[in-house]
């Protein structure tokens, strides 16, 4: 396994299209095949990023939501719907409205294991901007030891 | 046999519908829960056999996400799951169970209303639907492991597949004969019962399940819902539809007007057999009753097989993909994606369009969109815009068309202008932003489609046709009573055919030049034949034309000429503008009536006579036409815009739950189409097209 560290600067939060594992939490054997983009991502330890509002991601981009300023209902509505606080999720489309997809409960913050199963899609929701523009989630990056950290 | 309530709870697109035919079969009666339009289908079955047998009755929930949502569907389901509401014919009661429906590969969110059911503390069950998917999927549920730290039955089942029923029905025995209530109660924090959910999840699950980006729906997803791609995919798929709806509808709806046609003529043959005298129980049997009946069914394959092919769209999960590419497109109107398929079907005919407007969340949304519906352009327009466009541009088919199109623009343009208006008016409030769940694509099922088809094609029998019967029967009363004495001169014509069938005459003068030397090329006899169905034709013609106008609805267009007169119609305009209230495309046959004296029928050359006919008839001063171009002009925008369907009056009135919104409806278009036509007839008259 190559550990050469890139001198080019990368950015901190994995910005590949849903189709390569967008969440970076691919098992372990996979990771394997892909070792080139894991390990120079492991050498650039993640700096804690600043929560940004979920329409601000972009297609591929990994976030677990923070907080929100919704209204009551449509904070309640949309927790029932999977996007409550500690939930990651994947930005799928940009634009308005964009699909998000809730990252299956095995990858949910809380889950120390989470990396290693494998990142399952609970639901894909169309969300209006306005709802989006809401939703602070802290972008998910990779840490020195190849698994996701969370900014603050 | 005591019947047992069991209430089924469970997330949209979980399969909870799929469940309950699998449970109930046909054997199921639909209505609304109170004060609503949200459909309620209560079904029935029994499980066990003899003596030992458990009626059930079980009553479907709308798909909610949670119980404590303050949306109407939460708010009914929480009712009838607290027993303080019921569907509409059935008593309130706490029910005996709730049966949970979850969906196994979105265990987690799920969950979440499990847990707000289970602390209900009434039996429950729960449900772990498409087990056999999550399976495939590499993902695997202990139901040993949920049912231990629910407290509650789990049953892994595959609805589609017909796996684990039996075992669910045993479940649902036991839940409501022992009344077992859960062992275990939730938290009732919603953050502690987000954590207790997944607590569960990690420890009743295995295996990881199909990643993201790689599954098949996420590469449907690349191009069915692309800003671009994903609206001509839409654009695609619904001409694909309406086609098949148009060319498979046009067969069963021939063989049905040919029905009621062959009933008109059995009534006939009845009425002849037994000797009767056709009078006014024969006319209301046949032009009143099966007339009526006949006009109301023969909308019934184009509802049925729109119906069919939306279910099959929504099951294989693509109608949320259509209502998600629209919303760009209609949100600034004040509508959400979900109103295009209710507008575009509307394009048909409104019923089934409004009937469709039922899959629209937002009960603000929806109203406005079954207030605009019958704006768009319905195939009942389409004669008269045949007839006007063809009046105005005889000799221009290019610009006839263009006309056409125009028409079906202006439609457009004040359905969604008035949905805007609506919206930021009487219907003002916060739309729910978009927030739609994606279902994974499947295989769409052919029992649901065909179950939820005849669901409401019931409802559509029901609702629309007792009334819709009884509104025809007036109107064909009021357009054929009273009865008038036959002028003068319709018994001279009866009496030259007759003398000239008896053979006291064989000549005539037509005061038709052709036709007299038509006539004269034949032999006696023939020419005989041919004299005498002339002449009673033209007696019958002139009959039915003066039997219209001593109508009572003859005697209204007299009496409300000055109300249509600034749009430049005449008492004749008149009469055609009120009878098509019923329905718009009786406004050819009416206008063929009282100008030609005859209705439009299979021969063309016969109905080219009368649109010449139309074409060149005056008004009662002798000189002015009365199809001038800006009549023509006037015409045309009214009927674009006018609510002139009485069953769309009476299914708008059901659907939206009151008659004042059908009395809004109708009031609303009459007037924008009284503005428009008004507006229209000036313009052209300044234009000098008077």
């Amino acid at each position: 396994m190559s550990t050469t560290p890139s001198s080019t600067p990368l950015p901190q939060v994995v910005q590949q299209g849903c189709a390569s594992d967008p969440c970076n939490c691919a098992s372990a054997a996979e990771r394997a095949s892909s070792a080139s983009v894991s390990v120079v991502l492991a050498v650039h330890k993640a700096e804690p990023t600043p929560a940004v509002a979920l329409s601000a991601l972009k297609t591929g981009q990994t976030g677990v939501i923070a907080d929100s300023n919704l209204s009551e209902d449509d904070g309640k509505l949309l927790r029932a719907m999977g996007l409550a606080p500690g939930r990651r999720v994947v930005m799928c489309r940009t634009g308005e409205p964009c699909i998000v997809a809730v990252v299956s409960g095995h990858h949910h913050a809380s889950n120390p294991g989470a990396d290693a199963q494998g990142c399952r899609c609970a639901a894909r929701i169309g969300l209006a901007r306005p709802l989006a523009e809401k939703i602070m989630v802290s972008m998910v990056t990779v840490g020195a030891s190849g698994e996701p950290s969370r900014g603050v | 046999m005591t019947e047992r309530r069991v209430a089924l709870v469970g997330n949209p697109n979980t399969g909870k519908t799929t469940l309950f035919n699998r449970l109930t079969g046909l054997r199921h009666k639909t209505s609304n829960f109170p004060g609503t339009t949200l459909d309620a289908r209560v079904g029935r079955f029994s499980i066990g056999q003899g003596d030992g047998a458990v009626a059930i009755e079980l009553v479907d929930l709308p798909g909610v996400y949670s119980l404590e949502l303050r949306q109407l569907e939460s708010e009914v389901a929480l009712g009838v799951i607290e027993g303080r509401s019921a569907p509409v014919g059935e008593p309130a009661f706490e029910p005996q169970a709730v049966l949970v429906v979850v969906d196994a590969t979105n265990l987690g969110r799920n969950l979440l209303l499990v847990g707000e059911t289970l602390r209900r503390r009434l039996p429950t069950v729960v449900a772990v639907n498409m087990a056999d998917l999550a399976a495939k999927q590499g993902l695997h549920v202990d139901a040993a492991v949920l049912r231990e730290r629910l407290g509650c039955a789990v049953v892994l089942i595959s609805a589609r597949a017909g796996e684990g029923i039996d075992e669910l029905r045993g479940a649902l025995r036991e839940a409501v004969t022992v009344g077992a209530v859960p062992t275990r109660t939730p938290p009732g924090d919603e953050t502690a019962l987000g954590a207790w959910a997944e607590e569960i999840v990690v420890s009743a699950t295995s295996g990881s399940g199909e990643l993201i980006g790689r599954t098949f729906t996420d590469r449907a997803d690349l191009v069915l819902t692309h800003p671009v791609l994903g609206v001509l995919a839409f654009a695609g798929i619904m001409t694909g539809l309406f086609l098949c709806v148009f060319w498979l509808a046009q067969y069963p709806m021939g063989w049905i007007e040919g029905l009621f046609g062959g009933l008109g003529s059995a009534l006939d043959w009845a009425w002849d057999g037994l000797g009767l005298r056709v009078g006014p129980l024969h006319d209301l049997l046949k032009d009143g009753v099966i007339a009526g009946v006949g006009s109301t069914l023969v909308f019934l394959p184009q509802i049925c097989l729109l119906f069919f092919l939306i279910c099959l769209l929504e099951d294989t999960g693509y109608l949320a993909r259509a209502a998600f590419v629209m919303d760009r497109a209609l949100r600034p109107f004040g509508l959400p994606g979900h109103s295009f398929v209710p507008l575009l079907s509307s394009h048909a005919c409104a019923l089934p369009g409004i009937i469709a407007a039922r899959c629209i969340p937002d009960s603000r949304q929806r109203l406005a969109t079954i207030l605009v519906a019958p704006f768009m352009t319905c195939s009942a327009r389409l004669p008269v815009y045949v007839l006007l466009t063809g009046l105005l541009f005889k000799d221009s088919p290019l610009t006839a068309a263009l006309a056409f199109v125009g028409c079906y623009a202006l439609g457009i343009g004040a359905g969604i202008l008035s949905a805007l208006l609506a919206r930021r008016t009487i219907l003002r409030g916060q739309s729910r932003p978009m927030a739609l769940e994606l279902p994974t694509y499947k295989r769409p099922s052919l029992r649901n489609a065909v179950l939820a088809t005849t669901d409401r094609a019931m409802v559509f029998l029901k609702k629309a046709g007792t009334a819709i019967l009884a509104i025809c029967i007036v109107l064909w009363w009021m357009g054929s009573y009273p009865k008038a004495e036959p002028s003068a001169k319709v018994v001279a014509l009866r009496e030259q055919a007759k003398m000239v069938e008896a053979g006291t005459a064989t000549t005539w003068d037509l005061n038709d030049p052709a036709k007299q030397a038509e006539l004269a090329k034949l032999d006696e006899a023939a020419r005989k034949k041919a004299l005498v169905e002339v002449l009673t034709a033209r007696a019958d013609h002139l009959e039915h034309r003066e039997a219209k106008s001593a109508s009572l609805m003859g005697v209204l267009g007299r009496g409300l000429e000055p109300v249509f007169k600034p749009l430049g119609y005449d008492w004749q305009l008149t009469v055609g503008v009120l009878a098509s209230f019923a329905a718009r495309e009786v406004f050819v046959s009416t206008m063929s009536v009282v100008i030609a004296g005859q209705e439009e029928g299979d021969d063309e050359n016969a109905n080219q006579t009368i649109r010449q006919e139309l074409a060149s008839a005056t008004r009662s001063d002798g000189v002015t036409r009365v199809f001038s171009p800006a009549t023509c002009w006037s015409l045309l925008v009214f009927y674009v815009l006018a609510m002139q369907c009485l069953p769309t009056l009476v299914l708008t009135s059901k659907e939206s739950g009151h008659v004042k919104w059908a009395v809004l409806q109708f009031v609303w278009m009459t007037t924008v189409a009284y503005g428009g036509a008004l507006l229209a007839y000036n313009l052209a008259r300044f234009a000098g097209l008077s």
